[in-house]
């Protein structure tokens, strides 16, 4: 779908589980086109679908992470072209980086601490 | 002498290919000057290579000093006719400029000067784009993931 008219409509595919959630979309291979992370918001098990178009070319594990951390945002914060995930404590705030490379976590670092819940990463 | 276009994202690199058609003429030298915007586009020091156009004895030189012009200069005891690949230039998309610039033809010198040149196209368009978080076509325009109550996914 490009901009308000349909050019394609595309099927990607069936999760029928509700408990699994998109958090983040983006590029994280560097192929130019944005892939999916998906995260199981009972368990915290994090999936990354590798996208070619509409089209799931992998399905890989990532990690399971405490669901008191959420998802909060992404983007390629270090500049290799590649998408990243933010991750923010539901309760105190504190906010971490996982430097991606496709579904592996390259390295990660602490950002600080918003506690005050009213904000919100802006998406 | 031609110049491709190319689209490039910030922060990545791109190698332009310029091309020369001598046309069957031989040449001996030649000297040929770029400009582009500096605050978009860089010359990747030492990037600068041969074509495989270009006879291999030819020297290549070059001049980079001046942001935003790039200044070539070959020569060659054998003279040849030149027919593809020139030069190849590498650049760097300066991360965060967000914007387009021309890399454009400044001057053409072939012989010194005893050769005529006609080199009208030498002009390429480069832009640098932002690729959108939802591409996931890679045309860099955003698509839409929907998700229906039953689990489908439609892009």
């Amino acid at each position: 779908m490009k901009h308000a008219a349909h050019a394609t409509d595309a099927y990607v595919g069936v999760v029928g589980d509700p408990n699994w959630e998109i958090r983040a979309q983006g590029d994280r291979n560097g192929d130019g086109k944005a892939d999916l992370v998906w995260r199981h918001k009972r368990d915290g098990t994090v999936y990354y679908w590798q996208m070619d178009g509409a089209t799931p070319v992998a399905e890989l594990f990532v990690a399971t992470v405490d669901v008191s951390y959420d998802i909060v945002g992404t983007g390629d914060f270090d500049g290799d072209g590649k998408a990243d995930i933010l991750w923010r404590t539901i309760v105190a705030g504190d906010l971490w980086v996982w430097l991606m490379d496709g579904p592996v976590k390259a390295s990660e670092a602490y950002l600080g601490i918003v506690a005050d819940q009213a904000y919100q990463v802006v998406r | 002498m031609s110049l491709p276009i190319a689209t490039v994202e910030p922060g990545a690199t791109v190698a332009v290919p310029i091309v020369v058609e001598s046309k069957g003429k031989t040449l001996r030298s030649a000297e040929v000057a770029f400009t582009c915007e500096p605050a978009v586009l860089s010359l990747i020091e030492g990037s600068a290579a041969r074509g495989s156009s270009v006879a291999g004895d030819w020297l290549l030189v070059v001049n980079s000093s001046t942001p935003g012009t790039v200044r070539l200069a070959m020569a060659g005891v054998t003279a040849a006719s030149v027919s593809g690949g020139f030069v190849s230039l590498t650049f760097h998309a300066v991360r965060g400029r967000g914007s387009s610039t021309a890399l454009s033809l400044a001057s053409i010198g072939l012989d010194e000067g005893a050769a005529a040149s006609a080199a009208a196209n030498g002009h390429a368009a480069l832009e640098v784009r932002f690729r959108r978080a939802s591409d996931f076509v890679g045309d860099f325009a955003s698509d839409t993931l929907w998700r229906g109550s039953g689990g489908d996914l439609w892009l």
